[in-house]
């Protein structure tokens, strides 16, 4: 109940916001937070709940980004219609790799999840005809505005309405894996993670159930990359490289893999400290190395492992 | 016929530098029994360090290859002791996870410091000889000698002495082994010193040729995944005849295909294996 | 007499140059308790794993209840309707002893994934069936004190309990138990025990892999007894026990003559 009340605090609070925090460059870091955040906790059904170390979750966040990117400024698209090709296309993409990754197992599937990763970066920097190479595409536009019934319409062209459209689609996703997690699907997926043999002598089709998790985390993931494109309206091969793979990463580690807010706080945190150490001397991703390292070893839960802990500890409960 | 045999010497040169690392990082599994991602970072910090050595301190290419591969022993062994060990009971994924941020560490720690442009290595051996109707560096020639002599040194060290044994042994069963009285920690130790020491000999000896940059370890690594996963993960001789095959099918597609191709051919050519079968060539488990 | 539920013929089983199972045949009727015997090696385990399909057998076939299951994949097994439970205990011993319970029904029920998201009334239903499921075999294997206990941290012989309960939980007409005794003292044996009893008064035809003497005769309808890989003979314990080959297998020839 207690919990209840302070998610819906914190949802009310984010839908307030814009109207105390006006700056553009704090709206900025909000907007990135919610997108990270997103593509974090789409990582995380596959590797936190299922079990299954994904590592190439930036080459779907980069598909669905050149996807809607490539739909819009090459066919023409609307926006609406092309997030919904774009996330479709990424599912696609998902399905075709997941079958034959999903075949291999533990370090085998992490590598080769890699491989995929590099793959696709490769193709998307080469097949310039198609892309634009490593010259980027330019020039994708702010989402389309919605007519509304009664004259006027919602704009995206301003700060607050895109923070808007990503925090509520950041809610989405968190709504739905949510619900997952919650269900006997999302027990299911806990299963496999467990132990995959005992779950498949229980009932569970362990290779159709991994594709189900692998799927839905790329859809979202290729969601996150179309509204980073329509935001940034520019895109280079690097936002599908493994370097983003591994923020990724970092971000459910530091977070907490396995929790549901676990990524997003990851993400959050390290986005925001990214963002305003932007100046300082001190290489971003080296302290985030040295944080990696340090919280595996002796924060293994991450942050809201840490805090499940002490709350255990403090509330008496893990008394014997 | 002239450019398909300098190919094949190429291959021949690539594959001998492929086969050390992956003997480095096949060692390594054998007792981490995961892959040590951190493998292409240290072969990237055992370059810069011969780099340095011979360009600021002057010293000779050879000794300064030596020294750096004592220092990246060195590097090895603080890194299994700090990180590995504690995390020894977990579940693989916890290593894995630190050995990415060891990746973080390492590459842009050295693009902060040394920044990101291509380092060109002071020319060693430049002189041109003429193998079987084409021209080929001395320099090539030298890394083949170099590089097997190293994996046959290795060979007779694993089978033929006791301290190679031991490893043999500690890599089959770890509980086994210390039970038989074997120092294990020792052993671990040994195996990381000697994995990493063979990562920087292979990063010296192709640097003066292919540059140094912070960047230089990455494909590198994924292409010695790519052979321990075709070879078995742990298996000695699936790491020299796939570092070998790598080093040939790489040298003829990149000079029959397109270059930018050839990266994705052979992980293409690693995805297809795994897809139909899910453990390597030869992998046991 | 029952009609056959399981039944086996001529199973074989090579790993590399080594013939683990050697043709075996035997027929395990509805209803009844059932025991697989025999020394060290003799093939006890692999039979159970070609049945559930955790290896592919070389050679032979299995019949369900008249439909022919062989080299199906383990889930697949498990939905016709047989369970297991490992030599070495196994359970999710992360989660809570409810947890492994409700998982166990999952395999009944749909869970589609736009009734998941949406939270349909199916959903829901499919929920509690699992999760009611799991209240009655709580107090069927007599755990429901430790049902919020974590499954790792219970004695080993509750573990075993849980991992039977699992089974149980999937709903099978043929349930599996691989040494269900091991490790276990003399009266927790006897709770065991009294647990198959009560599973074969449901109804449920079991099949044991025993190697306590006391269990593996005085419990089962019939017994098969194997060596090497092969059939010694199949039969009700009081003659298989008598039988000479048995013996000679048990104990050698000496004793059998």
């Amino acid at each position: 109940m207690m919990k209840r009340l302070i998610v819906l605090l914190l949802i009310l609070l984010a839908f307030a916001i814009p109207f105390f925090v006006t700056s553009r460059f704090y709206l900025h870091i909000l907007i990135m937070c919610c997108i990270w955040g997103m593509a974090a906790t789409s990582m995380n059904l596959i590797m936190g709940y299922t079990g299954q170390v994904n590592l190439a979750h930036g080459a779907f966040f980069g598909i669905g980004a050149y996807s809607a990117g490539l739909l819009i400024l090459k066919l023409g698209l609307n926006f609406w219609p092309a997030l919904i090709l774009a996330c479709a296309i990424t599912a696609a993409f998902g399905f075709f790799i997941g079958i034959l990754a999903l075949r291999t197992k533990g370090s085998y599937f992490a590598i080769g999840t890699m491989c995929f990763n590099v793959i696709v970066t490769v193709i998307i920097d080469s097949w310039e005809e198609l892309t634009e190479g490593a010259r980027g595409l330019l020039g994708i536009p702010r989402p389309a505005p919605i007519p509304l019934l009664f004259g006027g319409q919602i704009a995206f062209t301003s700060m607050p309405s895109y923070y808007y459209l990503v925090l509520i689609s950041l809610l989405l996703t968190l709504l739905v894996i949510y619900r997952i997690v919650h269900s006997m699907m999302g027990r299911s997926f806990m299963a496999i993670r467990g132990n995959e043999e005992l779950a498949e002598s229980i009932g569970i089709n362990s290779m159709r159930t991994k594709l189900l998790s692998f799927l839905i985390s790329t859809v979202f993931a290729g969601l996150a990359g179309v509204l980073y494109a329509s935001y940034i309206g520019f895109l280079s091969p690097e936002i599908s490289d493994y370097h983003i793979t591994f923020e990724f990463l970092i971000f459910c580690m530091i977070g907490g893999l396995g929790t549901l807010g676990g990524p997003l706080i990851g993400a959050f945190l390290l986005t925001v400290v990214s963002e305003l150490l932007h100046g300082v001397a001190v290489p971003r991703l080296v302290a985030y190395g040295f944080l990696l390292v340090i919280t595996i070893i002796f924060l293994r839960g991450g942050i809201v492992g840490g805090a499940q802990m002490l709350w255990l500890k403090v509330s008496g409960r893990g008394e014997r | 016929m002239s450019l398909f045999i300098q190919q094949v010497l190429n291959g021949i040169m690539l594959g001998s530098v492929y086969s050390l690392v992956a003997l480095g990082l096949t060692l390594e599994y054998g007792i981490l029994h995961i892959p040590n991602f951190t493998h292409g970072a240290l072969y990237m910090a055992g370059a810069y360090a011969t780099f340095l050595l011979a360009t600021s301190a002057g010293l000779n290419f050879w000794v300064a290859m030596v020294i750096s591969m004592m220092a990246l022993a060195l590097i090895g062994i603080v890194m299994e002791r700090l990180v590995y060990r504690p995390l020894m009971l977990e579940s693989p994924l916890s290593s894995f996870i630190a050995a990415i941020g060891m990746i973080f560490i390492f590459v842009d720690g050295a693009l902060y410091l040394f920044g990101p442009d291509f380092k060109r290595f002071p020319p060693v051996h430049t002189q041109v000889v003429q193998v079987l109707g084409t021209t080929i560096t001395l320099q090539r020639i030298i890394i083949i000698l170099v590089t097997v002599t190293l994996i046959v040194l290795l060979h007779l060290f694993i089978k033929k002495t006791l301290v190679g044994a031991t490893i043999e042994a500690t890599a089959q069963d770890m509980e086994g082994a210390r039970l038989m009285g074997i120092n294990v920690k020792r052993v671990r130790m040994m195996v990381f010193a000697l994995g990493t020491a063979l990562a920087a000999a292979a990063a010296s000896l192709i640097a003066p040729i292919h540059l140094v940059h912070p960047g230089m370890g990455g494909p590198v690594i994924l292409k010695a995944f790519v052979i321990i996963i075709l070879g078995g993960m742990g298996s000695i001789p699936g790491a020299i005849i796939g570092g070998f095959l790598l080093g040939l099918v790489e040298s003829l597609s990149g000079g029959y295909i397109s270059t930018a191709y050839h990266e994705v051919f052979s992980f293409g050519v690693l995805v297809t294996v795994l897809a139909i079968r899910p453990t390597g060539l030869f992998g046991g488990k | 007499m029952n009609p056959a539920l399981l039944e086996v013929k001529g199973l074989c089983k090579d790993f590399g140059g080594l013939r683990a199972v050697d043709g075996v045949d035997f027929q395990i009727r509805e209803g009844e308790i059932f025991s697989i015997l025999g020394p060290n090696g003799s093939g006890k385990t692999t039979i159970f794993n070609l049945i559930t399909g955790f290896h592919p057998a070389t050679g032979g076939k299995i019949f369900f209840g008249g439909e022919e299951i062989t080299n199906l994949k383990p889930y697949a097994v498990a939905r016709k309707g047989i369970a297991r439970t490992f030599q070495l205990t196994v359970v999710f011993g992360r989660d809570t002893v409810f947890d492994n319970l409700v998982v166990g029904h999952r395999l009944r029920v749909k869970a589609g994934l736009l009734g998941t998201i949406f939270g349909s009334r199916r959903a829901r239903e499919e929920e509690r069936a699992c999760r009611d499921k799991a209240e009655e075999v709580l107090e069927f294997t007599g755990l429901t004190r430790d049902r919020n206990k974590i499954a790792g941290s219970l004695t080993q012989e509750a573990q075993k309990r849980l991992s039977i309960g699992m089974a149980l939980a999937t709903n099978p007409r043929l349930l599996l138990l691989d040494e269900p005794t091991g490790g276990v003292n003399f009266k927790e044996i006897s709770n065991l025990v009294a647990l198959i009893e009560r599973i074969k008064k449901k109804g449920i035809t079991v099949c044991l892999i025993e190697h306590k003497m006391k269990v593996a005769m005085e419990l089962p309808d019939r017994v098969l007894v194997l060596n090497y890989g092969r059939k010694i003979t199949e039969g009700v314990p009081r003659e298989v026990s008598q039988d000479k080959r048995v013996i000679e297998a048990y104990l050698g020839k000496s004793y059998a003559a």
